[in-house]
């Protein structure tokens, strides 16, 4: 127990769980923009609600399968039973993130993606807003760490609309509905930097992210379902009857797969560096987005300089964004901040102090039954199993790509994954 | 902690209350445009 006191207030342990979480915060970067390659092989006419409900299913799936070996159910439950009253946050942001995700599709049906993509990306700012409002993060920060968060961000926010841009062509969308539009855009910046609050809270309270996840894709689902039974027709809905959507699932779960491994490696970016730093990071999957997009379906071979001009423009302002964010590495007084939060927390919930400094700085694996049951490959199998079925009855559409950019993107993916998650294991556990 | 002291305890909860009430913003934002 003293171990863990004292390992938190160590700067050496600071500055290494730092680079931990940057690193976790570019490889959720990297997974998140690939989770998009799959769902561009999709073109049935499907609406986006259906769309969202078939890789949501993917990504609960995909959730059960690698995910699953990291820690055992039997882990997994225990600390869902030791943080009981996080089950209601996890839940909440997955809801969050359906509704936001909806909004996007009437943002873009309004205003076009010109101007929904800009204001929706703003996300990451209303995310620093609360971690340092709720949280603490950035008191008691020097002032050159404020301003490389802050330009950094902003920064980040600009490259992401410079690279959207890029890849749009032609103007806006005409739409008598203008300021729904815009209401729409704004109000899924909102969610999506809100959703962020209960991400920080778990972490903060020794919730491991496996176990957010979990919750968090129920929470995911049963929304995005409930959405197709309001808004897509009921049970009449397509989604639920064409004949075509068994050719196409597959697609859409292995977005939902990678999505998934992308989004926990963003919840130890935000276990690890806060949302004011984490967010920020892990939205520069519009990087690599725009990298599959322009590089294996060739999107961009028609683009004229100006929307060159923007790729260029908007990777390098990423880049220096993204260095901005990962060398403001927090110093003592700033944790001082972060210690209270956590106090916080302890004394709102009567939680054992020790027991949640120990889950927060990663150390308290040692303690805890890890060992998988039987079960627990029962469950990787059967979804690995889902996998191959669908992946068997998928159809390849006849879409132009250069494999070799495939194999090199993916080579990054393998390369990132590895690379932080043999650091998550050496240095937390995967805690 | 007994469960109704816990419920009390997260309905309370500043860090509950904002995400709840942007949720339902933006849901009601939702149903009024779709």
């Amino acid at each position: 127990m003293a171990a863990a006191t004292q390992k938190i207030s160590s700067s050496q342990y600071f500055g290494s769980m730092h680079w931990l979480g940057v690193g976790c915060g570019l490889a959720a970067g990297v997974w998140l923009g690939a989770a998009e390659a799959p769902t561009k092989l999709v073109n049935s006419g499907l609406s986006p609600y259906a769309i969202s409900l078939c890789m949501v299913a993917g990504v609960f799936t995909a959730r059960w399968t690698l995910p699953t070996l990291l820690k055992g159910t039997k882990y997994v439950f225990a600390d869902l039973a030791k943080n009981k009253h996080l089950i209601v946050w996890a839940i909440l942001a997955g809801m969050l993130w359906a509704v936001a995700n909806t909004l996007t599709v009437f943002a873009i049906r309004d205003v076009g993606l010109t101007i929904a993509f800009p204001l929706w990306n703003t996300n990451s700012l209303v995310g620093i807003l609360w971690g340092r409002l709720l949280f603490g993060e950035l008191k008691g920060a020097s002032v050159s760490n404020i301003a490389k968060v802050l330009l950094g961000a902003l920064a980040i926010v600009a490259a992401a609309v410079m690279l959207g841009f890029s890849t749009i062509h032609g103007g806006a969308a005409h739409s008598t509905h203008a300021m729904q539009g815009i209401l729409a855009a704004v109000g899924a910046s909102l969610l999506w930097g809100t959703m962020y609050i209960p991400y920080r809270k778990a972490y903060l309270s020794g919730m491991n992210p496996l176990s957010f996840v979990t919750a968090f894709t129920v929470g995911e689902l049963g929304s995005v379902f409930a959405l197709v039974l309001a808004l897509d027709g009921g049970t009449k809905a397509a989604v639920f009857h064409s004949a075509q959507i068994k050719h196409l699932l597959f697609w859409l779960f292995l977005g939902g797969f990678v999505w998934v491994i992308g989004d926990l490696f963003q919840q130890f970016a935000a276990k690890y560096l806060g949302i004011g730093r984490g967010i920020p990071l892990s939205n520069t999957n519009q990087l690599w987005g725009l990298a599959w997009g322009a590089l294996v379906f060739g999107e961009l071979a028609h683009a004229d300089a100006a929307h060159k001009l923007l790729v260029v423009g908007g990777s390098a302002a990423m880049i220096l964004g993204a260095l901005a964010i990962s060398s403001a590495v927090a110093t003592a007084r700033e944790h001082t901040s972060t210690n209270e939060a956590l106090q916080r927390e302890c004394s709102r919930y009567s939680l054992d102090y020790q027991r949640v400094l120990q889950a927060y700085s990663g150390s308290e694996f040692a303690t805890r039954e890890e060992r998988r049951g039987w079960w627990d490959y029962a469950i990787v199998a059967a979804g690995c199993a889902v996998f191959v079925y669908l992946g068997v009855n998928a159809k390849v559409p006849a879409l132009s790509m250069d494999l070799r950019w495939v194999c090199a993107l993916a080579a990054v993916m393998v390369v990132t994954a590895g690379a932080c998650g043999w650091g998550l294991w050496k240095m937390a556990r995967f805690s | 902690m007994s469960p109704s002291a816990m419920a009390r305890a997260i309905v309370t909860d500043v860090q509950f209350v904002i995400p709840f009430v942007v949720l339902c913003l933006g849901l009601a934002l939702l149903v009024a445009i779709s």
